[in-house]
């Protein structure tokens, strides 16, 4: 009746040597992974939080003039954003979830979806920065608009800590690019291998550190 | 079922929607889909508040108390915290704790400067007073 094999049959062949020599199996493979990537991950909170303590101090220092500069941001762009990245958070989780029952189709798809949406970050993100200078927001402008000399303040960590973040997304995409790309060529096992978990953990932090950013850089200062 | 009985030749050229609606036959998208309902309400609920006059200078505050919710919607479900092994999570919640020292030795020095909050970058009377605008920020 039909040529097509069933759903999975053609998956059969796993890639050898999952499991690297120097681990005694498989979990105890995984947890070296997980732990590795959380120490990377809590060194990472600290290279953020270095930016989030100078805009604490700054913020408590001279809050009138600092959240004045804040409401100069694109909100809309910034929300927009906002919802790329969670979007793109989902189709990690389940791009991970996906690798975990090696259903192949549904992780290159899944990744393929979060690129693009990472790609659509850095473009509405671009965009913005464009708008940004077109207003001369950035710190050095000789036209810069606002009076306060803490609004400078304020701009100078808006570039430092998007762009920092905006790194993080471009790391991020090139694990997702190689990622794709390997398991388009199935040269990984991806049940037995960590690769696609490690990069959904990274993609998680960065999206996090921007659940953070987006109120400090783009909601402070609008009411009222 | 009469889709997926077609020929492997015309299976090549399924459309876009028929592979994916394969690819995706019989995973499970719970709860990551109620989750990230979830985080999309919250960030609503963010952004509605931020833009009414509610809070007046609390207003970032209650912001980030919510992007803290999300935070740990995300740790616990999309980074696996929840089935995670303790010396993960402890290894995580270490670059918290460090940065609650980074914070909190940080605000020591400004928050016990003498003067008022605003005033106490103010150089010592001894220096001499310069005007806002010389300050060269």
């Amino acid at each position: 009746m039909s040529n097509t094999p069933f759903p999975g049959q053609e998956a059969a062949a796993l890639p050898p040597r999952a499991l690297a020599s120097h681990f005694h199996d498989l979990s105890q493979q995984k947890a070296a992974h997980d732990l590795g990537l959380w120490i990377f991950l809590a060194t990472e909170i600290l290279f953020f939080g270095g930016l989030f303590a100078a805009y604490l101090v700054y913020a408590l220092l001279h809050p009138g003039p600092f959240f004045e500069a804040a409401a100069e941001t694109e909100i809309v762009i910034g929300t927009i954003n906002t919802a790329i990245l969670l979007t793109s958070g989902l189709t990690a989780a389940l791009a991970v979830k996906a690798a975990g029952q090696n259903r192949h189709d549904a992780v290159l798809l899944l990744i393929g979806i979060t690129i693009l949406l990472g790609l659509a970050f850095l473009a509405a993100k671009g965009y913005e920065y464009w708008l940004d200078i077109h207003h001369h927001l950035y710190p050095t402008s000789p036209d810069f608009p606002l009076d306060a000399p803490a609004a400078k303040l304020f701009w100078s960590l808006y570039w430092v800590m998007t762009g920092l973040h905006a790194v993080h997304m471009t790391v991020g995409l090139g694990v997702w690019a190689v990622i794709w790309e390997m398991a388009r060529r199935r040269s990984f096992s991806l049940s037995d291998n960590s690769r696609v978990r490690i990069a959904g953990l990274y993609w998680a932090f960065v999206d996090l550190m921007w659940l953070f950013l987006w109120p400090l850089l783009y909601l402070a200062g609008r009411a009222g | 079922m009469s889709a997926e009985s077609e020929k492997a030749g015309t299976a090549a050229k399924d459309t876009m929607s028929a592979r994916a609606k394969r690819a995706f036959e019989g995973l499970d998208l719970f709860p990551e889909v109620t989750v990230f309902a979830a985080l999309v309400g919250l960030a609503a609920l963010s952004l509605v508040l931020a833009l009414l006059p509610l809070f007046g200078s609390l207003s970032l505050v209650v912001s980030l108390l919510i992007a803290g919710v999300m935070a740990a919607l995300v740790l616990i479900f999309f980074m696996h915290m929840r089935r995670a092994m303790t010396v993960v999570v402890l290894s995580g919640m270490a670059g918290v704790v460090w940065l609650l020292i980074l914070f909190g030795l940080t605000l020591s020095d400004y928050l016990t400067r003498a003067g008022p909050f605003g005033s106490s970058i103010e150089p010592p009377p001894a220096v001499g007073r310069v005007g806002e605008g010389e300050r060269g920020l």
